[in-house]
């Protein structure tokens, strides 16, 4: 349960980061509408990330999944970074 | 759903639940009687100070108050110095003033002053119940205890999610469902549910409101680093964010327009500011803000914050082009403080926060009712001790802090300190007495049959020894001392009559049953008068 617990808060907190760092960079709106959908989405994604820590069989199931799904997300923003600069 | 799915995470809700409980239990208790802050603040000052109606032609100008408050004071005018202007509902001055720590051991002083007089009234300091309440329900009164509670509704958010997951299937059936007659765990886990489903709008969006307030700092360190690549300045202005920038320049001020600037913000929304702020006080490179509600739409504040040496502007809010951050935090205060309506809202609040109150008591009985034979019966009782304790303990305490808000003297030293005393004792002596309690159902009686007690006594001590200021109150139109002491003992009926049923149940289980006579037995069985015993 602890194990999961790690997995849920610490992964949740970087794939919200990351979903909302996608959102930042894609979403055609100004800064501060942005920044105010980041605010409120990054908590949801953050709490849904725990719901599938939990749902995990194994502490170490929970990891390879928040792992790979913030390696997946990073990765996408890595990408939007290199399209998005000059 | 798959079922392994819903069953870990009925685990880990159940869990989760237990651990956050004494802390969820505190956060929804003290915020459902926080939403009435500004009435108990005035039900403590009024009940000490009585004031004539409100009449804002009789009254000092806020540079008046400002001048009469800051003279022969120790202040730093280079911090700022705020004045709260008088209402129809809080007919007096209130200022606080920032001290110069380098002169005096204070660190501020918050006042009361006479709208005609502008004389000192007495130090709001004193008056720390309403204050102290809130800052338990924002962070337990502790250090760093915001980022505590934060992360408790970050888990309470989870627990919201996961209920609905494992509810999902059921959650219509289940919200026509109460089986009183069924066993106490299927009575809990329908109350459970019915409390959960109709709190779920209240509950998602304190939890995602309460999120922002407590740990957004997370996010903004995240966002400056990331996306702004550490220009904080840039999130800031982007966030909408201003500071007055305002610099001391060691020149003073000539006939600053603070009353001019004031009555033009006066006028042009029709509200009275609820603070005006100076920072550089005396000094030409003074700014002085105000602030106020707009009485329109959801966010309804605005802001402005003029240079006084050329009464130029630094800021102003709303502007003409919007900063959807501002406005939108503006939205989310008001939709977590129930402060967009009148007192109908705060009321529907209040109800629904003490609903949850119920569906955290019931989640924990049910977390035991699951493991009763699974688990070892000393860990049972602990939890249910803890349980006991997190609740009806608090309850006891918070009453008991109410009545010492009342009866300990105004004049008294570290009057505020006494009063946390008084509630931090309080709790301590309801846990020892639950913890050695051999019979918890009857420390159960005992402690809401004291909490009953306490809030009579709190109005009994209100009519006997503060009936002037009462009948004071009621001529100005000042209903706070009134309504605050009405919401106490309707609160003492209620707990009372439930005290009374827990009694006579308790009462019933525990007479030993009479052997019935042979010609009376089936009296007895065709006569179901006895109330279901649930434990």
């Amino acid at each position: 349960m602890w194990a999961k617990s790690f997995a849920g808060v610490l992964g949740g907190l970087l794939i919200s980061i990351s979903v909302m760092a996608t959102f930042y960079y894609t979403l055609p709106l100004t800064a501060d509408a942005r920044i105010m959908i980041g605010l409120i989405l990054g908590w949801i994604v953050w709490a849904a990330v725990m719901v599938w820590s939990y749902a995990s069989d194994c502490g170490k199931q929970a990891w390879v999944r928040v792992g790979g799904l913030f390696l997946v997300t990073a990765g996408l923003n890595a990408m939007l970074v290199f399209l998005v600069s000059p | 759903m798959d079922k392994d799915f819903i069953k870990r995470n009925t685990e880990a809700h159940g869990w989760l639940g237990l651990i956050i409980s004494s802390m969820l239990f505190v956060v929804f208790f003290t915020g459902s009687i926080s939403f009435f802050r500004h009435d108990i603040e005035l039900w403590a000052i009024q009940g000490h100070f009585q004031f004539d109606g409100y009449n804002p032609a009789e009254y000092l100008s806020v540079s008046e108050v400002f001048e009469m408050t800051l003279s022969g004071r120790s202040y730093d005018p280079r911090e700022p110095q705020i004045v709260y202007p008088p209402t129809r509902k809080e007919p007096y001055y209130r200022a606080y003033v920032n001290l110069d720590e380098e002169k005096v051991s204070k660190e501020s002083e918050y006042l009361l002053i006479d709208p005609r007089s502008g004389q000192i009234m007495g130090s709001l300091d004193n008056f720390f119940l309403a204050d102290f309440l809130y800052r338990l329900h924002y962070s337990l009164n502790l250090p760093l205890g915001n980022y505590l509670i934060g992360f408790v509704t970050l888990a309470f958010l989870y627990t919201i999610f996961s209920g609905v997951l494992i509810h999902a299937k059921d959650m219509v059936r289940g919200f026509f469902r109460y089986r009183p007659k069924g066993r106490l765990r299927s009575q809990l886990l329908d109350i459970h549910n019915v409390i959960g489903v109709i709190s779920l709008p209240y509950t998602l969006m304190l939890a995602i409101t309460g999120l922002i307030f407590n740990l957004v700092i997370i996010y903004q360190v995240a966002f400056a680093f990331i996306l702004y690549q550490g220009d904080v300045d840039a999130l800031l202005s982007d966030a909408g964010i201003f500071s007055s920038a305002s610099e001391w320049s060691n020149e003073p001020w000539e006939s600053p327009p603070i009353d001019d600037l004031y009555q033009q913000q006066l006028q042009k929304w029709g509200t009275v500011p609820a603070q005006a702020r100076i920072t550089n006080y005396g000094d030409s490179g003074a700014t002085f803000e105000i602030f106020g509600d707009t009485a329109e739409g959801l966010g309804g504040r605005y802001s402005i914050s003029y240079n006084l040496s050329d009464q130029s502007i630094n800021y102003s809010e709303p502007s003409n082009t919007p900063n959807i951050v501002t406005e939108g935090i503006g939205v989310v205060s008001s939709l977590h403080f129930g402060n967009f309506a009148g007192f109908d809202l705060r009321a529907i609040y209040f109800l629904l926060g003490i609903a949850v109150c119920a569906l955290i008591v019931t989640g924990n009985l049910l977390w035991v009712s699951q493991r009763e034979g699974k688990m070892s019966s000393a860990k049972l009782v602990f939890i249910d001790r803890f349980t006991l304790a997190s609740t009806a303990g608090l309850a006891v305490a918070t009453a008991i802090s109410f009545l010492a808000e009342r009866i300990l003297p105004v004049s008294m030293a570290n009057r505020a300190d006494m009063l946390v005393n008084c509630f931090v004792g309080s709790l301590l002596f309801a846990t020892v007495y639950i913890w050695f309690a051999r019979n918890r159902r009857k420390a159960l009686v005992n402690l809401l049959s004291c909490f009953s007690l306490i809030c009579v006594s709190i109005v009994s001590v209100d009519l006997i020894f503060f009936n002037k200021a009462l009948m004071s109150a009621i001529d100005s139109g000042q209903i706070a001392l009134l309504g605050v002491d009405a919401a106490i003992i309707i609160s003492a009926g209620l707990v009372g009559f439930l005290t009374w049923r827990l009694y006579q149940r308790g009462k019933i289980r525990s007479e030993p049953e009479p052997e019935p006579e042979p010609e009376k037995k089936a009296t007895v069985l065709e006569t179901p008068v006895l109330p279901p015993v649930s434990r």
